[in-house]
């Protein structure tokens, strides 16, 4: 697979990663994160360098929007959350990975190897 | 503890954004660096190893500033996201609906008369043509601010 197909699909699963926990609620940078990691078991992970220029580019799109606001401990944190935008894009990139696994699956049987 | 604001900002080099949207990004990492530095503690590593530990969540500083500055500015000579974004949910749907407003009626009235509907008959109808051309007008003002707010609800405002 070419590099730049590669990081097409990387590409665009973190951008589904990241709108589907934003969908669930607002959270920080750091949060998000986590949660990805926590959520496919290590399988995904975010660092520093690669997640906050995904976020930005988001927000660029209108797709999210981040809000300073303290968490928990009272700590500034900047808390991205779906914009209607966003969520419109949401329903449409689910469906189109989904449909990209059942391609693969049919192509190569991905789902029961 | 540990300054990580300044160890971002002295590594981290933009060329081409604003200085509230640098201060901004410094904040945001250096919030990052700290909480992750904290988790790192808590997973039993001492301050040292853990401060090491997340510098290194960075590979290259440069590269990132680069990718960063690239994810915040916009295309083409408007580098300001604030204004893009200001663009598209005010003065874009703004200058549509003002446009939709103006143009809809006389096209409308064209249209109505290449049907046959002759304005100075309708007019010399007295009440109901005056009535229908005015509708028409406040339908087109509607339209234009209905589609202008769903522009701009369309680009996150």
């Amino acid at each position: 697979m070419s590099k730049r197909i590669r990081s097409k699909i990387a590409r665009g699963s973190a951008e589904l990663a990241i709108l589907s926990l934003l969908d669930e609620r607002p959270l920080y940078g750091f949060e998000i994160s986590k949660c990805i990691e926590e959520r496919t078991g290590g399988a995904l992970h975010f660092t520093l360098a690669s997640l906050y220029p995904m976020l930005y580019d988001l927000e660029k799109r209108g797709w999210i929007t981040g809000k300073w606001q303290a968490n928990a401990a009272g700590r500034d944190r900047r808390y991205y959350s779906l914009t209607p935008a966003g969520k419109k894009q949401l329903a449409p990139l689910r469906q189109e990975w989904r449909g990209f696994f059942q391609a693969l699956d049919q192509l190569a049987g991905v789902s029961h190897a | 503890m540990r300054d990580w604001n300044a160890l971002v900002r002295e590594r981290l080099k933009f060329a081409d954004l604003s200085q509230e949207q640098q201060d901004e990004t410094f904040a945001e990492l250096a919030s990052h660096l700290d909480d992750l530095c904290e988790e790192y503690r808590t997973q039993g590593l001492n301050e040292s190893e853990a401060v090491t530990r997340a510098i290194h969540e960075v590979t290259n500083w440069r590269d990132l500033a680069k990718t960063i500055q690239r994810a915040k500015r916009e295309e083409g000579s408007m580098t300001d996201r604030t204004m893009n974004a200001r663009t598209k949910r005010l003065w874009l749907p703004g200058l549509v609906s003002v446009v939709i407003a103006l143009v809809l009626p006389p096209l409308l009235f064209m249209t109505l008369t290449r049907f046959g509907l002759e304005p100075r008959v309708l007019y010399a109808h007295a009440r109901y043509g005056a009535t229908m051309f005015g509708f028409l007008e406040l339908a087109a003002w509607a339209l234009g601010g209905a589609f202008g707010a769903f522009l701009s609800r369309r680009a996150g405002g």
